[in-house]
């Protein structure tokens, strides 16, 4: 069979030779190399003190956007959940009452609105599925923090809505990278 | 040894390693590791000369006796870096492959080793010139 990676080695059995026969030779040439490794760069990070840099188009924690008065725009249509193909979205809808028009954009709104973090893949399908630009996944330096619980990874609006400041903020500043502002 | 056969470093645990913890285990790698020292030690200063240094003469006194303490230490960290780094090397290095090298290879040449160094010293004495 004509082999894939041009690697192949034929083996066989014959007899060691006499340098073969008492490894010294062999043994130099492994300390060789391992002390050629030691003088080379190393593959490894130290990691929590030094950290690898981020893509470019690196998909990070998701925010659910607000608009330039700070009014939510997650309508709950529900299309992101469907969109993802891990099924970590799961949303109730409501419908505004008169009174909420400052805070909700549209006649319906997300009443709870949950990613599960252990299941998202941060593919970002749902940021593409959204009518209304309101799901984004930003390029938050931070991850996914660490946690003892399960139920801690189940991110609810408290965690996911951007800050008012925020959507304030971003009024005034045409585009920030990962949060652009439509409208 | 540098080959610590029934140990195997490359492994989490190791054989009566696994029933040790926190200040048992630390005593026994603790012994190990002054157990390399001493050998080390005892390398530098059968083989290698201990404290003695290429060059020593120009040196007489106090700073003689401390550059040959530096030395002798340095030649023992030497040693026991070349401990590491078979261990390292070899991580798993077979038993019967071992007592060849031992017994098959390493004895027979430091018995030549043997022969040719009385050889020489029987030549320089003079032993042959009768």
């Amino acid at each position: 069979m004509q082999s894939l990676s041009n690697k192949r080695k034929v083996v066989s059995d014959k007899k060691m030779t006499f340098a073969e026969s008492i490894y010294l030779p062999a043994f130099i040439g492994g300390m060789w190399i391992t002390l050629k490794h030691l003088f080379r760069k190393h593959n490894t990070l130290k990691y929590p003190e030094q950290q690898r840099e981020f893509a470019p188009v690196y998909r990070g924690m998701h925010v659910l956007k607000r608009d330039e008065e700070g009014r939510e725009n997650c309508t709950a249509c529900g299309l992101c959940a469907v969109a993802c193909p891990a099924e970590a979205i799961t949303m109730v809808a409501a419908e505004r009452e008169k009174g909420e028009e400052k805070l909700y954009r549209e006649e319906k709104y997300a009443e709870s609105y949950e990613i599960n973090m252990l299941r998202c893949i941060f593919c970002g399908l749902c940021e593409e599925a959204c009518p209304k630009d309101a799901i984004y996944l930003t390029l938050s330096k931070e991850l996914v923090p660490a946690n003892y619980e399960r139920e801690d990874f189940i991110f609810g609006k408290d965690k996911l809505v951007m800050p008012l400041e925020m959507a304030m903020k971003n009024n005034n500043q045409p585009a920030v990278a990962g949060l652009k502002n439509v409208n | 040894a540098p080959f610590d056969l029934p140990e195997c470093e490359s492994e989490l645990i190791g054989g009566y390693h696994t029933e040790y913890g926190s200040m048992k285990l630390g005593f026994y790698l603790f012994a190990e590791y002054i157990n390399m020292f001493i050998s080390s030690a005892v390398i530098a200063s059968l083989f290698f000369g201990g404290y003695n240094f290429p060059g020593m003469d120009a040196f007489s006194g106090n700073t003689l006796a401390i550059i040959g303490t530096l030395v002798f230490f340095a030649k023992i960290v030497f040693f026991i870096f070349v401990f590491m780094w078979i261990r390292w090397t070899l991580p798993r290095f077979r038993f019967d492959q071992l007592m060849h090298l031992g017994w098959k290879s390493l004895i027979p040449i430091a018995l030549i080793n043997l022969l040719i160094t009385g050889l020489v010293i029987a030549f320089n004495e003079g032993w042959f010139n009768n």
